[in-house]
């Protein structure tokens, strides 16, 4: 037991170290737009984090988080632009709304599984965007809402600099929120649905409750990353969330690792830097790489490039330690239930 | 002591009146069997008990409890638990974390200041693991804890359902043709497996089985269902040798021992 526990604080040490390099390094290895594209690579992640609780964990299939990301980015529009709230401070309000948004729209929609399901979250990516247009005393109609950007409290950092700070930490706090949540027996909870739903409700858990915990869950980290996305471009139109961001958030989450912890960062960095990328490699026809490059990853990686490092990491560690690993456990004749015996024995007698 | 008492259960699925009028007891530490050909209607029987499928008239007791109130999700704390006879399994899931989930309901009765407190969950989580752990032992399932249920043989699969229903302390379980699929010596281990349950473990077991070996030699009384309805009822001696029970099981497999 002490084994094992000391064995995952060196784990979670060595992953934490790993992070705060990721998020102090970044900012100083190039200027200006790359920042910026490290800044969505962030708020990406946040957001394929939150479809990957809800998809990935639970098994409820999400065309539709583009729908969540845009009204936490229209919450902290409006709100900065209406109401002169500083960005930070709309942060937990627009989070909040896309949540209450994700967890209201779950309650009809757990009639619905599958194919289904994901029909219904589609026709929310796409009436959102509609709606926002339509709502123009608050979200400025098709112009949407020009937000000044936020300055840096720090001498020592642009702006961009600061902004790539800022949603870095929001971004720790909330995926080691989601780590806290996943594993424990609420996490659980979110799996066991999504592998056997009869075999759970009858282990007594209440699968509405958690199907709308993991839709408000999900929502509210899209909508965090939508109030992200907003200050940091400082700009928010109907039209940066078309039906494109939330099958990228897909894609990203897919190509990632579905319901894995670490998956959702490298489906963000695929996700942020594969159309520039494409554009590289052909100017013609950009998405014909993008579908290309997908492709052959699917192909290599199927359960994603998570998964895809977990298998080779096991294999290469058995390479290392050589047969002893499996010896332990093979080696050991399986009890079984006639060992039980001399305890069923005097039972019966008596 | 809680006893279960079944009153005139009757479920109709379209034009197949799958139970009718159907009525028995399940007292306090007894191992009751429930038998019948294949569509007689046992599985339906164990699903309406588990809030699985409404049926269509009909009462079900537990102790003081009226079952057919009670939340699908609300049973097991009613503390019946059941298995399935698929083996209906997490299959993402370790061994380890398939029992933890039968211990959802695990910790749920101390109200709401141990859902939010951290530490209370902890000490809650920590149980679990304890608990888990002494099932995975009485099961012998030690050295396939931490595998992939899906990755295991179904007979052991069929262990692993039953354990984890065993996870939850249930007072009665329901185990739903637990012997399909297993061999001859599995057969023999759960029959000593289902005697220890009800010894060692002081839980109530209504057995619906097909294998009659099992049934006959586990059970201190048998309920025999033909086509929805309750033909006999007695002890296995005296199933055995009721003519209504051999003749519904013309022609389907002759009952062994
Ligand atoms: N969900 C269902 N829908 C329709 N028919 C069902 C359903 N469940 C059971 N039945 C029918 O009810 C009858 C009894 O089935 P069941 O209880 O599974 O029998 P047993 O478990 O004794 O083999 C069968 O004719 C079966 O086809
Ligand atoms: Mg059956």
């Amino acid at each position: 037991m002490g084994g094992i526990w000391q064995r995952a604080r060196v784990s979670s040490l060595a992953w934490l170290g790993a992070a705060l390099l990721l998020i102090i390094v970044p900012p100083w290895m190039a200027g200006g737009y790359r920042i910026f594209q490290f800044t969505f690579v962030v708020i990406y992640l946040i957001a394929i984090l939150g479809l990957n609780i809800v998809t990935g964990y639970n098994g409820q299939f999400s065309l539709g988080h583009g729908a969540f990301y845009a009204v936490g980015a229209y919450v902290t529009g409006a709100l900065m632009y209406h109401a002169g709230t500083p960005y930070w401070a709309t942060i937990p309000l627009a989070g909040l709304t896309a949540g209450l948004v994700g967890f209201l729209f779950a309650i009809p929609a757990l009639r619905l599984s599958g194919l289904y399901l994901a029909l219904a979250t589609l026709a929310l990516a796409i009436s959102v965007p509609q709606i926002l247009k339509k709502w123009e005393s608050v979200t400025g109609g098709v112009q949407g809402l020009v937000l000044t950007k936020p300055h840096s409290p720090i001498g020592a950092l642009t702006s961009d600099q600061w902004l790539f700070y800022f949603t870095a930490v929001v971004a720790l706090v909330l995926y080691i929120a989601a780590w806290v949540v996943l594993r424990s027996s609420v996490g659980r909870a979110f799996v066991a649905i999504r592998d056997n739903e009869v075999a759970a409700e009858a282990a007594g858990i209440p699968i509405a409750r958690f199907k709308t915990l993991a839709f408000g869950m999900s929502a509210f980290y899209a909508g965090i990353a939508g109030s992200l996305s907003a200050f940091v471009v400082a700009y928010v139109a109907p039209d940066s969330f078309d039906f494109l961001l939330s099958l990228n958030l897909v894609v990203g989450m897919v190509v990632g690792g579905t319901g894995t912890i670490i998956g959702p960062a490298l489906g963000a960095v695929f996700i942020e830097f594969l159309p520039s990328y494409s554009q590289d490699i052909s100017r013609a026809a950009p998405g014909v790489v993008e579908g290309v490059v997908l492709v052959v990853f699917m192909y290599l990686m199927p359960t994603g490039v998570a998964g895809f490092l977990a298998t080779a990491g096991r294999k290469a560690l058995s390479l290392v330690r050589g047969r002893t690993v499996n010896h332990g456990a093979a080696g050991a004749v399986p009890p079984t239930l006639a060992d039980q015996e001399p305890r069923a024995g005097p039972g019966e007698g008596g | 002591m809680p006893k279960l008492e079944v009153r005139g259960l009757t479920k109709r699925f379209g034009g197949i009146l799958a139970l009718e009028d159907v009525s028995f007891d399940v007292e306090e530490g007894e191992i009751v069997g429930l038998i019948g050909p294949n569509g007689a209607g046992k599985t339906t029987v164990l699903n309406c008990i588990s809030r699985f499928v409404p049926p269509d008239h009909g009462a079900i007791a537990y102790g003081q409890r009226q079952i057919l109130r009670l939340a699908r999700h609300d049973v097991v704390k009613a503390g019946i638990a059941r298995t399935f006879q698929q083996a209906e399994l997490f299959k993402t899931m370790t061994v380890l974390d398939n029992l933890l989930i039968g211990l959802h309901t695990e910790g749920q009765l101390g109200g709401i200041a141990s859902r939010f407190s951290v530490p209370a969950r902890w000490r809650t989580e920590r149980r679990r693991h304890l608990r888990a752990a002494e099932v995975i032992e009485f099961l012998g399932l030690r050295d396939v804890q931490h595998q992939v249920a899906s990755s295991l043989p179904f007979g052991l699969q069929k262990r692993v359902d039953v354990a984890r229903a065993l996870a939850s302390t249930p007072r009665l379980i329901l185990l739903d043709e637990p012997a399909s699929g297993l061999s001859h010596e599995e057969v023999d281990e759960l029959r000593q497996l289902i005697v220890s349950m009800r010894n060692d473990l002081k839980v109530t077991v209504l057995l619906v089985e097909h294998h009659m070996g099992l049934v006959m030699a586990a059970s201190d009384r048998v309920v025999v269902l033909d086509f929805g309805r309750t033909i006999a009822e007695g002890t296995p001696q005296q199933v055995q040798a009721d003519r209504k029970v051999i003749e519904a099981y013309l022609g389907e497999e002759r009952p062994a021992v």
